[in-house]
């Protein structure tokens, strides 16, 4: 269901009545609207599907409610009188592992089934679509179980409520991955709707869906005519196009989609996790990891880089490494073996294809290359009397880690690891920018787009920039405009119509989402 | 009497090791160690590994949460939690 389609918008306001009409007449039981909206959406696309879904509910609800009640009775039994303290320790650790192997199992099945359905049946059988977002909500069942392990927080007794937590409609075309300590509580609240929130949902998705239709799905065309499997023939400057404008086509449509989930969310009352920080204006990879889909970056780290780090044998390794060679380098080998481990796993979520791992590889690798040579950097600045708050320093920066990001798309949309490279290769030594003209001159010529398509793009990109620059600043222009009066807004309202629709006219055909097919 | 110099102790000795990792992070104010972004995830390697090695304690992954990061205290608080256990 596409966000902009009848379908979708006819389905959102049914259920913002529903969730009205109950939140005004059974507010207790509100949160059954948004179960059933999930539920619906679910079917809706993925029909029977939802078995998968439901059997990862019920497992991670399962096993919630066991651990918990391990943990509760071994507190109780240690608590007893006239135990020493070699049996408390023998109990605590005979517990431990039982709770260990209970996690063990549900993280296993949950894996498991999003093994099947993402690898194993897409290959046996004819091609078959994925349960509608199961690399998103198996993630949030992997992390609400460990959490339970970890004692972050009590399990959620009823089963219905555990389901929302993983079927939440918005989150299922493309995320964000939710956690349970964070969108419980707007989950399962009493909420009405207000005028000021309204208008926030509102300007959200609108925000969302210029950055969606008249960006990314303006660029689309062009980056595909440049960025394909024939791409090794191609001269440097005309990939280097085509790279550039995909970073920006990439950002535009995955943070569009998001913006416009976030704003479906809201009319809700639910808020859900950041996925981007103005990315482009990292300084590092490492940062841009941070602020690009950070609810896949913060799920990596927790429940792989820090337990994979913590295991016995890397910290015994990484203790020997500190001893022998100072307290820099066992960080540099152990936290670089993990973040490839981490990258390689992104690049296996995507998919399980070659290139996606190569993607992968190059991002571990540039950030553990940087981090070994901090140190290194650090004093060549020194050397060269350069200040940590030299303004040159910052955009040199911004412009090196946004050039590493536009060459990670050779990566990313080519298909083929050889040809990545080679697209690499002519980037330096075959830049031929003359050929390279005539290639993007012909772009229009050939109907792959048109100039105002182009221009259409631009000024959506101006804004976005603009956009940009203001957040970035500690500002928020969607906040800005829902608090001006109604002049100003609907100024802002019909002009951001206008280019969208407009958009619309000039569009080669819109595509579905680039994340939702993960 | 003595705890208390034995807490100021450890809390020097902790001191030591954050700066160790990052001399330009101002450990004794900053609050916010993690919901700022101001350790990154080596950064915390680094701290638990050394933390771990000093104090002779085992630190899993589940207690690496912000709650237990974003300050120096919060830190030498869950280092005795787990000198405890």
């Amino acid at each position: 269901m596409a966000f902009y389609s009848i379908a979708f918008f006819s389905f959102v306001l049914f259920f913002v009545i529903l969730h009205e009409l109950t939140g005004h007449f059974f507010p207790d039981l509100q949160w059954t609207v948004r179960l059933l909206a999930g539920i619906s959406f679910f079917v809706y696309v993925s029909g029977l599907k939802i078995v998968f879904l439901l059997l990862s509910a019920i497992s991670i609800w399962g096993g919630a409610i066991v651990i918990s009640n391990e943990a509760r009775l071994n507190k109780e039994y240690r608590k007893q009188a006239g135990l020493s303290r070699e049996e408390k320790k023998a109990s605590k650790i005979r517990s431990r592992n039982k709770k260990k192997m209970y996690v063990a199992f549900v993280v296993v099945l949950n894996l498991a089934f999003l093994l099947m359905a993402k690898y194993i049946l897409p290959v046996t059988a004819h091609p078959v679509a994925l349960p509608l977002g199961i690399s998103f909500y198996t993630l949030q069942a992997v992390s609400y179980i460990i959490d339970i392990y970890g004692e972050k927080y009590e399990p959620q007794h009823n089963p219905g409520k555990v389901l929302l937590f993983l079927c939440w409609f918005p989150q299922m075309i493309q995320g964000p991955i939710n956690r349970y300590d964070h969108i419980g509580k707007d989950l399962y609240k009493t909420y009405r709707l207000s005028a000021p929130d309204f208008r926030l949902a509102f300007y959200v998705f609108l925000f969302g869906a210029v950055k969606k239709y008249a960006i990314a799905d303006l660029l689309a065309p062009m980056v595909n005519a440049s960025l394909n499997d024939n791409a090794s023939v191609y001269p440097g400057s005309y990939l280097l196009f085509g790279a550039f404008l995909y970073a920006i086509e990439q950002y535009a449509d995955f943070s569009g989609g998001i913006d416009m989930a976030m704003g479906a969310s809201l009319l809700f009352g639910v808020r859900m996790a950041e996925n981007f920080r103005q990315p482009y204006f990292s300084t590092s990879l490492s940062e841009f990891w941070r602020r690009w889909h950070i609810s896949l970056g913060s799920w990596m780290r927790d429940y792989i880089f820090y337990p994979f780090v913590t295991t016995k044998p890397m910290s015994r390794l990484n203790g020997a490494i500190n001893r022998r060679f100072g307290n820099h380098a066992g960080r540099a080998v152990i936290g670089g073996i993990s973040n490839l481990l981490v990258f390689a796993l992104v690049g296996l979520w995507h998919g399980p294809e070659l290139h996606f791992i190569a993607w992968g590889l190059y991002n571990g690798l540039i950030i553990a290359l940087s981090d070994a040579a901090a140190p290194l950097f650090a004093s060549v600045n020194r050397m060269l009397h350069i200040g940590k708050n030299s303004k040159g320093l910052y955009c040199f920066r911004v412009l090196r880690t946004f050039m590493i990001i536009v060459f990670a798309g050779y990566f990313d949309v080519i298909g083929s690891v050889r040809t990545g490279f080679t697209c690499f290769f002519n980037t330096f030594f075959n830049f031929d920018h003359i050929h390279g003209a005539k290639l993007i001159g012909q772009l229009m010529s050939e109907d792959i787009t048109s100039a105002e398509a182009i221009v259409t793009a631009g000024i959506a990109i101006v804004l976005l920039v603009v956009n940009s620059i203001f957040k970035e600043t500690g500002h928020s222009p969607v906040n800005y405009v829902c608090t001006r009066r109604y002049m100003f807004r609907w100024v802002v309202c019909f002009a951001l119509m206008g280019l969208l629709l407009y958009s619309f006219t000039v569009s080669f055909g819109s595509r579905g989402f680039m994340y939702a097919a993960f | 009497m003595s705890s208390n110099n034995e807490g100021a102790e450890k809390m020097d000795e902790l001191l030591e090791i954050l700066q160790d990792v990052r001399d330009d992070v101002d450990f004794e104010t900053c609050e916010t160690l993690i919901d700022d972004g101001v350790l990154t995830s080596f950064d915390i390697l680094q701290i638990i590994s050394v933390i771990n090695d000093r104090f002779d304690i085992e630190i899993p992954a589940t207690s690496i949460t912000p709650k237990n990061f974003n300050s120096m205290s919060a830190m030498q608080a869950m280092i005795e939690r787990l000198e405890e256990d």
